[in-house]
């Protein structure tokens, strides 16, 4: 199949050539010409290296190619032949990792801007037949991958490559493979490296006479062609500021040893306590890559100011508590564009005090349950995650956002604080704290060891009388010490196992642990609840809430129970329903309204005010109109619906 | 505060606290703390930011802010700048709005005052039962419009941006075939047409 298509660039040279041959200036085309090199043995049309323009390529360098349907692109030359008076390169693909689906299997991190993945499988265009002036340069992609056939090269030569890869893509089945099956198909000589880009310097660019004579300025890196990097599609909407990112952060991360790939659910740059960075291996100089997660909620530390796609200027994550009139302690960074942040803890209200995002009652730091000898958890900061030393037991608390809703009740001295555990709950709460936390959701053990599962269960029904026999809600929010799964990393699964249920016609002045104070003691069971947005925050009359239970049956027994009689809350008939995957998990995270622009020199980035001359302003308006049209509709629909509900009263 | 008890103080606190905030919606998905920070900074000092995430979608904001100022005066500014002009938080051309908090906005704070209420199942049979179930049918359609105005509005968003976004195409590239042409200076000095394309 060829694919290469003539580039105006390329092109307009090959036909600038052959003027100048016709015209008889033998010498500039002789020099300019291409050239087959090496023959191979027992092929009369198959190569191993051409010049061209004055520069050498060999089969299995990597070369940048241009063509009109897909732009520029990188790809690995397989083989060199000649048909039809054609000089055609058999080229692989390599897939850049912003190609490459965020949820792809066998995808552990997220990719760098430098890596791309070599293409495999069969029946995509892994491989494709591309005439040579396609070409436009050279390039450097090593391979990082540990191979028994692999040479890897060193820190300094992958930072200084244009690229680097270490595992493949298989188009095909949609999945990230590694290096060796690839290798044991095709051969070890086509995926990895030479020898003489990781041991020896790259070959310098001989100044030539033809470059002399054109009185062409020979740059002291000119080998270094290969460090220019290719003009690759690499922004995205909303994956820029990610990328951007990265690449700020790999030069630091690539300055020490790296672990090994295979080793890349441990966060790399974890300072762990007495560990000699220097002792660390070496071998392997994959830089820093991290689970998707963790360098999604790293990234996310370090935002970025300014639309996304546009100049960028990172910032460390401001320490902004999460809601407001949490002031963060004193000696914190101040945010950008705040100053005051520093607030000491007396100002707060009494006993809030923010602990490191997380809210606990006490400001004594006392422990949660009041009378019972529990250890004080450190709270950990969590906006630098990789700061988690394991040797200090330290839990990573996740930061509690709306949709981890704090129990704290005003009226009580001393408040439980949910907190929301985010790595190995079986290792973390059973190991540290068998006495005090109990699960005593029915039925559900199973992420605690089996000796454990006794004493918890056994426990667990000597609490359950106790609470039966009080009556308050305060006095069963203290004793009701669950381990639960983080709802963000539990709630899909809930939903299609049937355990979440969805309750309407909510009153509007309900908190989630309200809620929650309600349903548990009154059903007899633990949930977990969580309000809704509602539509529109300036007209509703009536919430929304998911509220997930401990099994599948629990929740059936809820629902047939709850449409059977009518639940009423207050005085609102409660309507429920199982919460369904279809309505609620839409993938799609694109906001519509921002329109994405390709030439950022030409963009306003920071945040600002349309001016009137401006298209932006047109367009502005038309936004505005729209949002204005939505506002009207849902202050009508809320006060029908509301006059609509109070006439039914009236009636009865 | 003399004379105040306890949740009478946390009312007052609780008050002020809502006369400092705001709330800005119509941002992108994928707005940040600190870009909101920076944005809202010009006006004031901002003192805290909270951006609002679905339940049902974990991890994704959903485009609304509760963001705190260090004054309430600071807030009112705010409000009445983005009212007024078009402020555009991390994109464009979509305008961000902001409008002054209200206690209802602050689902979940722990300040809020707490509501108990009574739970009861009513059977059927019973008295004030058949009003009880009519209203639930009631709840369960009011339910259903608001889902089906937000698609619907959804989609009107979207046929917006999408409708702007390819009249933005033929701009460009309009714009990109004149921006080069030498010919211009021509017809610029012919009109006497002032020098902006460049």
């Amino acid at each position: 199949m060829v694919s290469g298509n003539h580039t105006s660039g390329r092109a307009g040279k090959m036909l600038a050539v052959k003027k100048e041959e016709s015209t008889g200036h033998q010498e500039a085309s002789k020099e300019c010409a291409f050239k087959w090199g090496v023959k191979v043995v027992d092929e009369d049309h198959q190569y191993r290296s051409f010049s061209l323009m004055g520069e050498q390529y060999e089969q299995y360098d990597c070369v940048c190619c241009h063509s009109e349907g897909s732009g520029d692109w990188l790809g690995k030359i397989m083989e060199l032949e000649e048909a039809n008076n054609h000089k055609l390169c058999k080229l692989r693909r390599f897939v850049p990792g912003s190609d490459v689906p965020r949820g792809t299997a066998g995808l552990t991190h997220l990719p760098q801007p430098k890596e791309v993945f070599l293409a495999a499988g069969r029946t995509t265009a892994v491989e494709t037949v591309n005439i040579l002036e396609g070409i436009v340069r050279k390039c450097s992609v090593l391979c990082v991958a540990e191979h028994n056939f692999n040479i890897v090269p060193t820190i300094e030569k992958v930072q200084a490559a244009d690229h680097f890869f270490s595992k493949a893509y298989d188009g095909d089945r949609k999945r990230i493979v590694s290096l060796e099956n690839l290798a044991d198909l095709i051969g070890a000589q086509r995926v990895f490296n030479k020898k003489e880009w990781v041991t020896d310097e790259i070959r310098d660019r001989v100044p030539t006479t033809s470059n002399q004579a054109k009185g062409v300025k020979e740059d002291p890196l000119a080998s270094r062609s290969l460090a220019k990097k290719p003009q690759g599609k690499r922004q995205r909407e909303g994956m820029s500021a990610l990328h951007e990112g990265d690449a700020l952060e790999s030069p630091h991360s690539t300055s020490q040893p790296m672990k090994k790939p295979k080793l890349s659910k441990h966060p790399i740059s974890v300072a762990r306590a007495g560990e000699d960075p220097a002792a660390r291996s070496s071998k392997v100089l994959v830089p820093a890559s991290r689970p998707l997660r963790e360098e999604m909620s790293a990234l996310h530390d370090r935002t970025v100011v300014g639309s996304p796609g546009s100049t960028l200027q990172l910032l460390k994550k401001p320490k902004i508590s999460k809601y407001p009139n949490f002031q963060s302690r004193t000696g914190d960074d101040p945010a950008p564009g705040s100053s005051k942040l520093s607030a000491p803890d007396s100002q707060l209200p009494r006993g809030l005090v923010q602990a490191k995002g997380i809210l606990s009652e006490s400001g004594k730091r006392e422990p949660f349950g009041g009378k019972e000898k529990v250890k004080p958890v450190k709270q950990v900061e969590v906006s630098e995650p990789l700061s988690v030393h394991r040797k200090e037991k330290v839990k990573p608390v996740k930061q509690v956002e709306v949709s981890e809703p704090l129990s704290v009740h005003r009226k009580e001295k001393v408040k439980p604080v949910k907190q929301v555990e985010v790595s190995e709950p079986s290792a973390v709460h059973c190991k540290e704290k068998v006495k005090d936390i109990v699960s005593i959701y029915v039925g559900e053990t199973e992420h605690m060891p089996a000796v454990d599962q006794e004493k918890a269960t056994v426990e667990a029904a000597k609490e359950c009388q106790k609470t039966e026999a009080r009556d308050t809600a305060q006095v069963q929010r203290s004793v009701f010490k669950v381990v639960r799964e983080p709802w963000e990393s539990s709630i899909e699964k809930a939903v299609r196992d049937r355990k979440v249920l969805h309750l309407t016609n909510l009153d509007p002045q309900l908190n989630a642990a309200d809620i929650e104070d309600l349903l548990n003691p009154f059903l007899r069971v633990t949930c977990e609840a969580h309000i809704l947005h509602p539509p529109s925050y300036r007209h509703f009359h009536s919430l929304e809430a998911l509220v997930k239970f401990p099994n599948p049956k629990i929740a059936e027994k809820t629902v047939r129970e709850m449409k059977e009689k009518c639940l009423i809350m207050g005085d609102r008939p409660v309507a429920v329903s199982f919460a369904t995957a279809t309505d609620q998990f839409s993938k799609s995270s694109r906001f519509p309204g921002h329109i994405l622009l390709k030439d950022y020199k030409n963009a306003v980035a920071t945040s600002h005010g349309a001016q009137g001359n401006t298209i932006e302003f047109t367009y502005g308006l038309q936004w505005r109109v729209l949002q204005e049209q939505q506002d009207v509709q849902w202050r009508k629909i809320a006060l029908e619906q509301m006059q609509e509900m109070r006439g039914s009263r009236e009636k009865k | 505060m003399e004379g105040l008890t306890e949740e009478e103080m946390h009312d007052r606190e609780f008050a002020q606290l809502v006369q400092r905030c705001l709330m800005v919606d119509n941002l992108s998905f994928t707005i940040t703390d600190a870009i909101l920070c920076a944005a809202l900074g010009q006006f004031g000092t901002v003192q805290s930011i909270k951006l609002l995430r679905d339940p049902k979608n974990p991890g994704k904001c959903i485009g609304t802010a509760i963001v705190e100022m260090e004054t309430a005066q600071q807030a009112d500014v705010i409000v009445k700048q983005m009212q007024e002009f078009l402020f555009m938080v991390g994109g464009m051309p979509r305008p961000a709005r902001a409008y002054k908090a209200t206690e209802a906005m602050f689902i979940d704070h722990p300040l809020r005052r707490r509501k108990s209420l009574e739970l009861r199942f009513l059977t059927r049979g019973e008295p004030g039962a058949r009003e009880a179930f009519q209203k639930r049918e009631i709840a369960e359609r009011h339910a259903f419009e608001r889902n089906y105005i937000q698609q619907q509005q959804r989609i009107a968003e979207e046929e917006l941006a999408m409708k702007q976004f390819e009249n933005f195409q033929e701009l460009h590239k309009k714009y990109e075939s004149i921006k080069d042409n030498k010919e211009i200076d021509v017809l610029r000095q012919l009109y006497k047409l002032p020098d902006r394309v460049r």
